[in-house]
């Protein structure tokens, strides 16, 4: 066919204004109908799947794109969350660590306090005991004393006393209860 | 079968005896203990005599000393007995124990005084806590 359309316009060629500029009007429309048929062409067989193809990746790249925003959305998400649970977590640590600490504090004190009542029990024992001892050894010195001096007296008298002296004293002794 | 006859009625009867000077009560009264077969009473009727004697007005006192009484001592003694017992009579059993020491003792129906130098240990002694 452009064979064919080649040879006509070779036969019909003559000088016009086309011509006078340099523009072959046989050829421009041989051209013209080939540039015709090539885009029919590619309108018909080209265009369609390239458009598909084209609309496709779009759609393709929309959908990543989309795909992607949810994901970020859901990432921001997850973050958010993981961060308040984190937060959460401190606190309740910080709660425990608080707790633990008064706790820590409560039983020292009580135990102070025990150490400190065992203290004075033991010194108050102590005393007690320290003043029972007292008062047992001035028992002992009393009664020592008392046997000490009963045996002197026996000892002394009974060397010293003669019938004059006992006689002397036993009339003093009436005398005096009278 | 006879009545047994009470401890203060042999007393007081050996008492009537003796103030009536009766040398044999003593006797008869032994002889009467060891017939009734009462002879372990008879610390006991003694006392009960003495106790009546002292009702009627003569003391039996019993004396002990850690060293022997000289006559003048032995006088004041039974004038402190008469004074304190209201007695007419004061009959003395003067006994000798060294183991006094010192000082007097005298032992009647009704009282009691020590003033032996044992005596007041013993009180010291007593003392003891």
């Amino acid at each position: 066919m452009l064979g064919s359309l080649y040879s006509f316009a070779q036969a019909s060629s003559g000088d016009s204004v086309f011509t006078s500029i340099g523009i072959d009007w046989k050829i421009l429309i041989f051209q013209g109908v080939a540039f015709l048929v090539l885009v029919f062409v590619i309108a018909k067989w080209v265009m369609p799947p390239l458009v598909k193809a084209v609309d496709d990746r779009q759609k393709k790249i929309e959908e990543a794109t989309e795909a992607a925003t949810q994901a970020e959305k859901n990432a921001k998400k997850a973050e958010e969350s993981t961060q308040s649970k984190l937060d959460e977590a401190r606190q309740q640590a910080a709660d425990i660590v608080a707790t633990a600490k008064q706790e820590a504090n409560a039983q020292l004190e009580a135990s102070e306090q025990r150490a400190e009542q065992k203290a004075e029990a033991i010194v108050t024992n102590a005393r007690e005991q320290i003043e029972k001892d007292v008062i047992a050894a001035k028992k002992a010195l009393h009664n020592e004393t008392i046997e000490l001096v009963a045996l002197a007296t026996e000892k002394v008298v009974g060397k010293t006393v003669d019938k004059s002296l006992d006689n002397k004293t036993i009339s003093e002794a009436l005398k005096e209860v009278r | 079968m006879s009545k047994k006859l009470s401890r203060r009625t042999i007393a007081q009867y050996c008492a009537n005896q003796i103030i009536a000077k009766d040398d044999l009560i003593i006797k008869k009264l032994a002889a009467f203990l060891v017939d009734s077969n009462r002879t372990r009473e008879a610390i006991l009727i003694v006392r009960d005599i003495e106790s009546a004697l002292a009702s009627s007005g003569t003391v039996v006192a019993r004396v002990v000393v850690a060293h022997e009484l000289q006559a003048s001592v032995e006088a004041e003694i039974k004038k402190f007995i008469a004074h304190s017992t209201d007695a007419t009579k004061v009959a003395m059993q003067v006994t000798t124990d060294a183991s006094l020491l010192g000082g007097i003792s005298i032992d009647t129906p009704d009282h009691r005084f020590d003033d032996t130098v044992q005596g007041k240990l013993k009180t010291l002694r007593a003392n003891k806590v």
